[in-house]
């Protein structure tokens, strides 16, 4: 008997049941900008991945067709060395998409958790978190990388990926810190004082929610941001090991001048495969933050 | 009626909201006159229309409202002659004809004091600026004048107070200065949205009083609006009780509370709570809740929370009686008296 | 109200002062004095008013009163079956029993319910924490909850944007009913309401106290409201209780010339009335500097030498039903 009210309130309303999911994905749709967007991303994320898994070989030089132009076997022609380049900015989209990916997910992860502490708790915790933030902030990203690169004596991926995290996750923090700090006047987290719930509950299952679309929105800009980041670090020879191609290390390729001028497959390709992505991540952050900002619905 | 006698006159003014790529009809042939040198009182409850109707005379509202009227006639009354204004022809909100109206001629004190003002700007220069705008005053002579109206309005000490920012005024003072600024250019129709809803009961009443002298001993038209039933008896001569965007009822002061008869504005009186209840008395309430604007169904708007409602009430658009001179109720109920446009 | 009248809360010389701090250091240089010295019993079963205007410390008073602000001073306490025990010197796990005894229903509505959660998950979060292990039990008691309210539980299923003011509030209150608590510190429950709706609200409140034997502490700006609703009315002014009464005595005889001007302040819908209104001067001071000896004197239509120095102490009056603080009444019997 009482099994069978049981699922009355939560199976038999199936129906009734309406999703905020819906309403959200409706309006993501119509925001065409956005759209294209999310597409573009899943093409060339997919691309890379599945370029990656077959197995694309990146790292053969063909003797035989050093710095050919694009067309014939070699849709995008050979690098200086004779590498198929098609096949790199595909291996290498993988590596930067996975850096961009990883180091935005991770410092949002370390900024939400500070950030939530701090903003909850206030006072000297606070005081003390907002200190060290601003002591991250105040080193300069690249020389950060320099000193890293020097005192390992070795450039690689982790060392970048360390980098990143730790220097990133300060504006996800002070997002997520002022965020806690008006939403614990809310009504509802009240109530749940009121109940005698946990402080912990009440920080992770009540608030972070609410706080849930500004990080996802800020986590996707992130994105864009460390891959430019990478982009520019490998560029100039700080950036991964020179094996491990990524979309800033073919551009490293393409540093001298005479490849600049004479081979523009070269550096046009990667170049425009950052581009192309950073701009549609970008295009997706604002529809995203269009369709998950509460206070414009 | 001549228009000496009536200073703002509103025809079928509608207005709605463009939203999601949806129209929504908030206002729907709103109709009603105020006569120079009374108040009326606009009531009812929250998403009524009863701000949207004066904003959309006062031509305040966004880029995603679209007002439309027969008729919005003000009529300015200088040195013994009458000027007619047809709000209605005018094509922006924010042109020169209606910036040249907003002020000298009507202006609006709004509900929330604590947001009306300018953190970062002297009160008395807040005030001033109106003065400056339209009659291009020297800042000195301004400043005698806002004194002046500081003083009239009740301000205490206003030699400091009006170099005071409004952080430093209480919520009472700072909703004085709010009517200073509507004040200050001697406007003859003043329009308060809820002007104290924000404030306590005894600040109320002070500015409540205020209202009245400025009413009566200066002779300006007002229109209160408001949901407080208890402020409308003691403030005004004519009331309009809107409900879902039409005017349900209007009529003198006594013709609403003496000869209440829309159901609506009926269940509205008995419904609130009134000192000196009898023990064990129960408050009679309104069943079901108010309708969302964007569903709203042919027929009367108010039928399904309605004691004497009809299957006639469910069709068509139900059309207004003259049930006494000046007294007209959108109700099928007095549907022998004559049908009139309002 | 029956004639041996069992006390719920027993509130003593409480206070809750918020320090103002200033510079690096954090000196205090002065106290918000939301409540200062309000002590007074509530018995069970009655609804007891809380009136006065913004910033007399009705809702601080209520807060304190369930322990969601720390007082500074004074004691509060609790009966539980028959044993006092002072509720600001509790364990968490007192604390925890606490909650479930005293519940809370806030102003506001709107921002009462976690606007991206079901009002489920709302529902069931507080049960889960209270120790209501299997879902069948859960859903047994949301519905029976649910019922009180007038509300359908397959709403349970929306999301709280989807209900209007009224809606919501009557969710909330059943929320705070779920754990079956003795006391509901309604704080300003139908101030975000529409007329029409706040009667609703009332009246349903009135049927839940009769059926649960509920005690409330009712704390309201609207003297109409808390009159309508309460048993006895705790009139305060800047932190300090000005008058107690019985709710028909306190309309009808009113004491306290900050009540008389209450009461006279509030509009009538009745153009009949022949009122003559009694306008207050001036504004209420702001807590952190009151005014020397009685906090009301400089707005006192009344005012004495006396009340410029000393601040007066609470009079009972009529078989000490009835309570005033004020030097008007001090010729009579003191204490």
């Amino acid at each position: 008997m009482s099994d069978s009210t049981t699922v009355s309130i939560k199976n038999q309303n199936k129906s009734a049941a309406s999703s905020l999911l819906k309403k959200n994905i409706r309006k993501f749709m119509n925001n065409k900008l956005a759209l294209f967007g999310l597409i573009v991303v899943v093409i060339m994320t997919v691309a890379c991945v599945v370029g990656m898994i077959v197995g694309v070989d990146y790292n053969t030089p063909n003797l035989t067709a050093l710095k050919t132009p694009p067309g014939g076997e070699h849709i995008l022609g050979t690098d200086t060395i004779g590498r198929d380049l098609w096949a790199r900015v595909l291996y290498g989209g993988c590596y930067s998409i996975f850096i961009g990916v990883f180091c935005a997910v991770m410092s949002s992860v370390i900024g939400a958790i500070l950030g939530a502490i701090s903003g909850y708790f206030g006072g000297k915790i606070d005081q003390l978190i907002i200190r060290i933030s601003e002591i991250f902030q105040a080193f300069p990203q690249l020389v950060l990388v320099m000193m890293l690169v020097a005192i390992v004596n070795k450039r690689g991926l982790s060392n970048l990926l360390v980098i990143f995290v730790l220097t990133g996750w300060m504006t996800t923090f002070r997002m997520v810190r002022n965020e806690f700090m008006s939403l614990k006047g809310e009504t509802y987290v009240k109530v749940c004082e009121a109940f005698g719930m946990k402080k912990s509950r009440i920080m992770f299952n009540q608030i972070l929610p609410n706080v849930m679309s500004p990080i996802i929105v800020s986590t996707t800009t992130n994105v864009a941001f460390f891959i430019l980041q990478e982009a520019a670090l490998s560029f100039i020879g700080l950036g991964v090991a020179d094996s491990t191609p990524t979309w800033g290390n073919i551009l490293n390729a393409a540093k001298s001048v005479s490849v600049v001028t004479n081979q523009w497959w070269v550096w046009v390709f990667p170049g425009l495969a950052i581009s192309l992505f950073v701009l549609a991540i970008n295009f997706l952050g604002d529809g995203l933050r269009d369709v998950l900002d509460a206070k414009q619905q | 009626m001549n228009n000496q006698e009536i200073i703002l006159d509103v025809k079928n003014l509608n207005t709605s909201f463009i939203s999601d790529r949806k129209q929504v009809d908030i206002v729907k042939s709103v109709s009603f006159q105020v006569k120079r040198g009374t108040t009326l009182s606009v009531v009812g409850e929250s998403g009524c229309g009863k701000s949207v109707t004066m904003n959309s005379i006062m031509r305040f509202l966004g880029s995603n409202a679209r007002v439309s009227a027969d008729n919005i006639q003000y009529n300015a009354l200088r040195d013994g002659e009458i000027t007619e204004y047809h709000l209605e022809t005018y094509k922006k909100s924010n042109g020169p004809e209606m910036r040249a109206l907003r002020g000298p001629d009507m202006s609006m004190v709004f509900q929330d004091p604590m947001s009306s003002l300018n953190p970062v700007y002297k009160v008395g220069d807040q005030v001033a600026e109106g003065l400056i705008q339209h009659t291009g005053m020297g800042k000195k002579e301004a400043r005698e004048k806002v004194l002046e109206l500081f003083r009239k309005l009740g301000i205490p000490d206003p030699e400091s107070r009006i170099d005071c920012y409004p952080h430093q005024f209480s919520g009472g003072m700072k909703q004085r200065v709010v009517i200073a600024i509507a004040m200050i250019c001697n406007p003859e129709l003043i329009i308060c949205d809820e002007p104290t809803t924000a404030l306590d009961v005894t600040i109320q009443a002070q500015i409540m009083e205020l209202l009245k002298d400025l009413q009566v001993n200066e002779g300006k038209s007002i229109v209160l609006i408001t949901h407080n039933m208890g402020l409308v008896a003691e403030m005004a001569d004519e009331v309009c009780v809107m409900y879902m965007g039409r005017v349900v009822e209007f009529g003198s002061l006594e013709d609403v509370f003496d000869h209440t008869s829309h159901p609506y504005t009926k269940a509205l009186l008995r419904s609130v709570p009134v000192l000196g209840l009898a023990d064990g008395q129960i408050l009679e309430t309104i069943p079901g809740i108010t309708p969302n604007p964007a569903d709203i169904k042919g027929g009367c708007d108010f039928a399904d929370r309605c004691p004497d409602c009809t299957e006639r009430c469910r069709q068509g658009v139900i059309p207004a009686f003259e049930i006494a001179k000046g007294h007209r109720v959108r109700c099928l109920k007095y549907d022998s008296f004559p049908e009139v446009n309002g | 109200m029956s004639e041996n009248k069992e006390v719920i809360f027993r509130i003593k010389n409480l206070k809750t002062w918020f320090p103002i701090t200033k510079g690096a250091f954090k000196k205090v240089v002065g106290n918000v004095k939301a409540v200062d010295g309000v002590g007074l019993d509530i018995y069970k079963g009655e609804t007891l008013g809380i009136v006065g205007e913004s910033g007399c410390g009705k809702s601080t008073f209520g807060k304190t009163v369930m322990m969601l602000e720390k007082p500074t001073d004074g004691q509060v306490e609790f009966n539980f079956g028959g044993e006092f025990k002072d509720i600001t010197k509790f364990t968490k796990d007192e604390m925890f029993e606490f909650r479930k005894k005293v519940q809370m229903v806030f102003q506001d509505p709107y921002s009462a319910l976690n606007p991206q959660k079901k009002i489920y998950t709302s529902f069931e979060e507080p049960l889960k924490v209270h120790g209501v292990k299997t879902e069948a039990e859960r859903e047994k008691i949301m519905q029976q909850v649910l019922k009180m309210v007038n509300i359908q539980p397959d709403y349970l299923m929306r999301y709280p944007h989807e209900f209007s003011g009224g809606q919501r509030q009557r969710l909330c209150i059943a929320r705070a009913l779920e754990v079956m608590p003795e006391v509901l510190i309604c704080d300003e429950p139908v101030s975000a309401l529409d007329v029409s709706i706040q009667a609703q609200v009332l009246n349903l409140m009135k049927y839940i106290q009769r059926d649960m034997k509920l005690t409330y502490l009712f704390i309201a700006h609207d003297l109409s409201v808390v009159q309508y609703m309460a048993d006895r009315i705790m009139v305060m002014y800047l932190g300090k209780v000005v008058e107690v009464a019985d709710s028909k005595a306190l309309y009808e005889k009113p004491m306290h010339p900050y009540t008389k001007a209450l009461l006279s302040a509030i509009p009538v819908p009745d153009i009949h009335t022949t009122k003559k209104r009694q306008i207050l001067e001036g504004e209420v001071p702001s807590p952190i500097n009151k005014p020397a000896g009685c906090a009301f004197h400089n707005r006192c239509p009344q005012c004495m030498e006396i009340c410029k120095t000393k601040d007066p102490d609470m009079i009972r009056d009529q078989g000490g039903e009835h309570m005033v603080a004020c030097h008007l009444y001090s010729g009579g019997k003191d204490q």
